[in-house]
């Protein structure tokens, strides 16, 4: 009867007030005061509160039904601007030119929420629809610069599901990769298109175990010829991941002290090798072997790439060093492309050096930019031979984007503030393979050019918004 | 017959067998832990584990399902009420059990009696280094303290550190005994902990001002609000769990008797108006 009293008085004196929390806050306090004046026990202080809160949900819920355009509460706004300097420089410049370019990444992002359980991605970026990079070059006489979808996706969770989602569109590639300075399979620009299942089961005293996977089945291109015999081969891109994530001691699960990740996977290509296909290249992303006679357009073969790559994170001291966290990251992958033709060049109009089929790389970090004062530094050796993995796909800051390239990378951010980070990024690399030149990509191919190495310096001003 | 019966029993007595876990802060466990045993004494049929690992630690297992009660030496915080209210669809439920004194420690030996926020801040901070400069020997001073995911180190950095950073040198302890533990074989060694530690060590009286009146740790001073690192110790639990055994065993750590263990092992009894 007194719970009952109290709430029914409470609830009046709360209705006439205004905002939402004001009223939830008055009423705490006035469960406080009744509770240290004696005249209710903690434990009726409790229910009252659970009572009161459960009506004020009650008049939310009704609330939002009643309003016209709620719509709108749901959608989020997010965006970055990226300002480069990108200088490309050769050993021999008599043989191929320096470059000096200034470039800017805009990218304007909105999630809409219609559901609990569906949220639609939709992201505009600048560029040419290079499937690799949103850069767009300051060029040709102040001419106008087009703006393309970047992501268009749909997420599907189902209520109560926590541990699966299912997304269709153009996506956010939801394979796993480790923070690289430069990424071995997929460019971190790279939008997936098709179909994803993302899974998740969370464990331990302090959830802070997780176990993941991710399916991705994507569309490469859609054939449309019809002087083609393959034009049904559509090409197909599917990629199966599974891993795991572990905490271990400091505050879990958000914030151990040591983190590790660590996933493997297959990423396979599916009808790559039809001659109706010809992968995007404008990105100069070249170096896989291709079919011969009037195969010489595509991939020699389709893909067949096995995967592991990890990273551990250790969280050195709770003091920040310098003004940045104490965390020493490690992070590596292997990758090899098990397609037999890629290994003996069979049918291939290329010969010189036969299975380029792996890849891999390991990166030493320290450091974290997130927040104003922090800072990153990291480098990365990196191996990547040029049949190692689809050479359309793989990172544009390498080299000059592509394959078959090896050597190291050193990064570092600082953030000037939340909002504004500045970077520099030094990439000196060399050709791996004896294979002539197919690309600018594969610079350093045989004769004199063999051996002759890249400097890339990028320096870079991003501002979040 | 009689063995029939005898089983009978024990089987009846393993039907109502209950098991409560409580699980968070460090500072909570010796009392905790007394409560169980004497719970326990009372009630054969419930089984009340008790463990450690932090205020931080306790309101995860909360959230994650794995404790039934939290022992916090904090207050929760709203990201975290707000975590509660997405997982168990309303606030979890809050008993404050307690009061503490959070207490400044030194060696036995050292002739330092009181500090003042100020100047807590600035040795814990980094800034004062040697005992020299808050009237003591000259001797450099040695930083214990706790770890982040104890509600201790919140309440400290928050209440008196004005939520500075800890000096890099701290010496990060893994429980409060284990900073007295330091302390007592440092000359030089300053920590913090809850009032129901400290053997071997000396309690420093406190002023919020410099040069202000610096006051004892004791009873009377926090019901008075004289000492001013005083703060209430909490349980925490989802609104599904407060009933049947773990509500009772709540209700019976905030009654007379409940208070009594709070009493003997050292911490302050909540006033009766306050239960």
């Amino acid at each position: 009867m007194k719970h009952r009293l109290i709430t029914i008085t409470l609830g009046a004196a709360l209705a006439l007030g205004c905002a939402q929390t004001a009223r939830a806050q008055g009423g705490d306090a006035i469960l406080d005061l009744l509770t240290k004046k004696g005249i209710i026990t903690q434990r009726e202080a409790n229910d009252v509160r659970e009572q009161l809160d459960s009506q004020m949900a009650q008049a939310v819920e009704l609330h939002g039904k009643g309003k016209f355009s709620s719509w709108l509460d749901g959608v989020k706004f997010s965006g970055d601007l990226r300002l480069r300097a990108d200088n490309i420089s050769h050993e021999d410049y008599t043989r191929d030119s320096d470059r000096l370019r200034f470039r800017y990444r805009l990218r304007l992002g909105m999630e809409f929420q219609f559901q609990e359980w569906a949220t639609v991605n939709f992201r505009l970026a600048s560029g040419d629809g290079d499937p690799v990079s949103t850069n767009q070059s300051f060029t040709d006489t102040f001419k106008k610069k087009p703006i393309t979808i970047d992501t268009i996706s749909v997420t599907l969770q189902p209520p109560g599901w926590n541990w699966v989602k299912v997304i269709g569109g153009k996506m956010e590639n939801p394979i796993w990769q480790p923070k690289f300075n430069s990424p071995m399979v997929y460019d971190n620009d790279v939008t997936p298109e098709g179909v994803a299942e993302v899974l998740q089961y969370t464990f331990g005293a302090n959830s802070q175990y997780r176990l993941f996977g991710q399916f991705g089945q994507f569309v490469l291109d859609e054939i449309s010829t019809t002087s083609s015999r393959n034009n049904s081969r559509d090409p197909f891109l599917l990629d199966f991941q599974a891993g795991i994530e572990a905490g271990f001691g400091g505050e879990l699960p958000k914030k151990p002290k040591l983190k590790v990740t660590a996933a493997g996977g297959f990423m396979l290509t599916h009808n790559v090798n039809n001659t109706g296909y010809t992968p995007f290249s404008d990105s100069g992303n070249r170096g896989n072997a291709n079919g011969s006679g009037s195969f010489t357009n595509s991939p020699l073969a389709d893909f067949n790439v096995v995967y592991g790559r990890g990273e551990i994170a250790y969280l050195i001291s709770e003091k920040n060093f310098l003004g940045t966290p104490s965390v020493l990251t490690l992070s590596g992958e292997v990758d090899k492309n098990i397609a037999g033709a890629y290994e003996t060049l069979t049918g291939s109009s290329q010969t010189i050096d036969p299975d380029q089929t792996l890849g891999w790389t390991f990166q030493l970090g320290f450091g974290e930019a997130k927040k104003k004062g922090e800072w990153q530094i990291a480098y990365q050796y990196k191996h990547q031979e040029a049949d190692s993995t689809f050479d359309s796909l793989t990172d544009s800051d390498w080299g000059t984007g592509g394959i078959d390239r090896k050597g190291h990378c050193i990064k570092g951010a600082y953030n000037v503030r939340d909002w504004w980070q500045l970077g520099v990024s030094t990439f000196l690399t060399s050709k791996i393979s004896n294979r002539p030149n197919s690309g600018h990509n594969t610079r350093g191919g045989i004769g004199p050019d063999h051996g002759q190495e890249m400097l890339r310096i990028i320096v870079d001003s991003s501002f979040k918004f | 017959m009689k063995p029939i019966l005898t089983i009978l029993m024990a089987l009846a007595i393993t039907a109502q067998a209950q098991n409560i876990t409580i699980k968070g802060s460090d500072t909570m466990v010796i009392l905790g832990q007394k409560w169980a045993e004497v719970y326990m004494k009372k009630n054969p049929g419930v089984t009340v584990q008790v463990t450690g690992g932090g205020s931080g630690t306790g309101i995860a297992a909360l959230l994650n399902g794995s404790t039934d009660i939290c022992n916090s030496s904090r207050p929760i915080r709203p990201s975290e009420v707000a975590e509660c209210v997405k997982k168990f669809k309303a606030r979890p439920r809050e008993y404050k059990t307690c009061l503490d004194a959070l207490s400044v420690y030194v060696q036995k030996d050292n002739p330092i009696e009181s500090l003042s926020f100020p100047q807590l801040e600035g040795i814990f901070t980094g800034k004062i280094t040697n005992w020299k400069a808050v009237g003591g020997p000259d001797l450099p001073i040695s930083l214990y303290g706790r770890e982040n995911s104890s509600g201790t180190y919140e309440f400290f950095k928050e209440h008196v550190l004005n939520k500075k950073d800890f000096a890099a040198s701290t010496k990060t302890m893994p429980g409060t005994a284990a900073v007295i533990q330091g302390i007592a074989k440092d000359k030089g060694g300053i920590g913090y902990g809850g009032i129901a530690y400290g053997e071997g060590v000396k309690h420093l009286k406190v002023s919020k001002a410099a040069g202000g009146e610096a006051f004892e740790p004791t009873e009377q001073n926090v019901f008075d609000g004289k000492y001013p690192i005083t703060r209430y110790l909490f349980n925490y639990i989802a609104p599904a769990k407060d009933a049947g055994a773990v509500a009772a065993f709540i209700s019976w750590c905030i009654s007379d008797e409940g208070q009594a263990v709070v009493k003997d092992v050292g911490y302050f009894p909540l006033p009766k108006n306050m239960r």
